[in-house]
């Protein structure tokens, strides 16, 4: 039998005095003496009304009894609710069991402290791996204060997050919050009547738990990393969806790869081109000597996008022609040995 | 005899029941948890790890607690 504690002693008489004071709280049934009048007066003038054949009146007075009745009906239920939880017939924990059921979570976790100006009770869980992920050990810290509120959170010791978010340290805890699910109504009995060794095991065996069905992090995802374009999952070996340009992940989905280069990459280092709508990485894309519009390698004829290169046709065509009009024997420049220039602008001038 | 019973498992009431004299820890088990293996709770009486033939005695606090519980 270990010593007696007096600082557990004493913080086990503040905790029962909190968990008191929340039982009279739950108690406190509301059973609207004087809504209950009040219709009572409504319900005979009503009927006063309907006797002397004030049909405006006793229509009136109805809907107000309506409306009086369905608010009895409201504390009534809600009366009902505490009543059905059992809360009335629980007697409120003394300060020797609480001293006891701390005493057994300090036999049960292999560390156990508290503080008691703070009014918390520590414990940590043993090493927890889940499906061959190592989560580490966690802290249940009991916050005495937040008895009615938020009354424990879970911290881990040395923080084993997924690669695709740093505030969920196991797949069921969100920050220091664990979402309950199954537990949630032994943890808030064992709270309410002050058995506080089933309260931590009971988060003991939650932490230890894995629920496929709605982690806020799946375990298959632990060691994954979320596609920078979609936000979809995608594993860490799975180099063919790597983008090379910025060196973010992408999904199968999300992954492109530039038409010219084979480069792969997301949807923000492989823009289109504005012309052709082709995947095109940065380095392919070229701008256009002419209007500097960025264009792929098939869109460019002589560095000049189509535009341009029609433009510079044109010029061409017009300058051709003002030469000729300079040129005594016409029939050089229609000669078919005539020079072409070196990027054949001067193709165009075959008559239609 | 009354003991308190404490099934951790679904609504997590405590409950004083009472049970026939010389009723193991195993029995009480059988009885309560019908469809349940015991190497899936953690046993506790009195708030002890205990073995499935300890016999109960009056005002034993027994508590059954699912190994596997699962959060959402």
């Amino acid at each position: 039998m270990s010593p007696f504690d007096p600082l557990l002693w004493r913080l086990a008489e503040r905790l029962a005095a909190h968990i008191t004071k929340l039982s009279r709280r739950a108690l406190d049934i509301d059973l609207a003496p004087h809504s209950m009048g009040g219709a009572r007066q409504l319900l005979d003038r009503m009927l006063t009304a309907t006797e002397r054949g004030w049909h405006s009146a006793a229509e009136h007075l109805g809907w107000e009894l309506r409306t009086r009745l369905t608010e009895c009906q409201t504390k009534i239920n809600s009366g009902l609710r505490v009543l059905s939880s059992g809360a009335f017939c629980q007697p409120s924990p003394t300060q020797r069991l609480v001293y006891d059921e701390l005493v057994a979570v300090r036999a049960e976790f292999t560390e156990f402290s508290f503080d008691l100006p703070d009014e918390t009770v520590s414990v940590y869980t043993d090493e927890i791996t889940l499906e061959g992920i190592d989560l580490g050990r966690f802290e249940i810290r009991l916050q005495g204060r937040e008895l009615g509120g938020t009354p424990y959170i879970i911290i881990p010791e040395s923080p084993h997050y997924p690669s695709s978010r740093s505030d969920v340290p196991h797949p069921h805890v969100l920050g220091e919050r664990l979402c309950e699910g199954d537990a949630s109504a032994p943890l808030a009995h064992a709270l309410r009547t002050g058995r506080f060794s089933d309260f931590f095991q009971v988060i003991q065996q939650t932490l230890s738990s894995y629920n496929s069905e709605s982690p806020y992090v799946s375990l298959s995802a632990w060691y994954g990393v979320n596609c920078h374009a979609c936000g979809g999952h995608v594993s860490d070996d799975d180099e063919s969806y790597y983008c090379e340009e910025c060196e973010a992940s992408v999904c199968s989905d999300c992954s492109r790869s530039c038409q010219h280069c084979d480069k792969s990459g997301c949807d923000a280092c492989l823009p289109n081109c504005p012309e052709c709508s082709s995947d095109c990485c940065s380095s392919c894309l070229k701008r256009c000597d002419g209007c500097s519009k960025l264009r792929c390698p098939d869109c460019l004829t002589n560095t000049l996008c189509e535009d341009c290169h029609a433009q510079a046709a044109t010029d061409q065509e017009t300058s051709d022609e003002a030469a000729d009009e300079k040129t005594t024997d016409p029939d050089t420049t229609l000669s078919p040995h005539a020079p072409l220039p070196s990027d054949r602008v001067g193709q165009a001038l075959v008559p239609a | 005899m009354q003991i308190l019973y404490i099934n951790n498992d679904g609504s997590g009431f405590a409950d004083h029941i009472h049970v026939d004299d010389g009723t193991t820890v195993a029995k009480l088990f059988t009885q309560r948890v019908p469809h349940g293996r015991a190497c899936d709770y953690l046993i506790r009486v009195n708030r002890q790890p205990a073995t499935s033939d300890q016999v109960l005695q009056p005002g034993d606090r027994v508590s059954f607690t699912p190994t596997k519980i699962e959060g959402a």
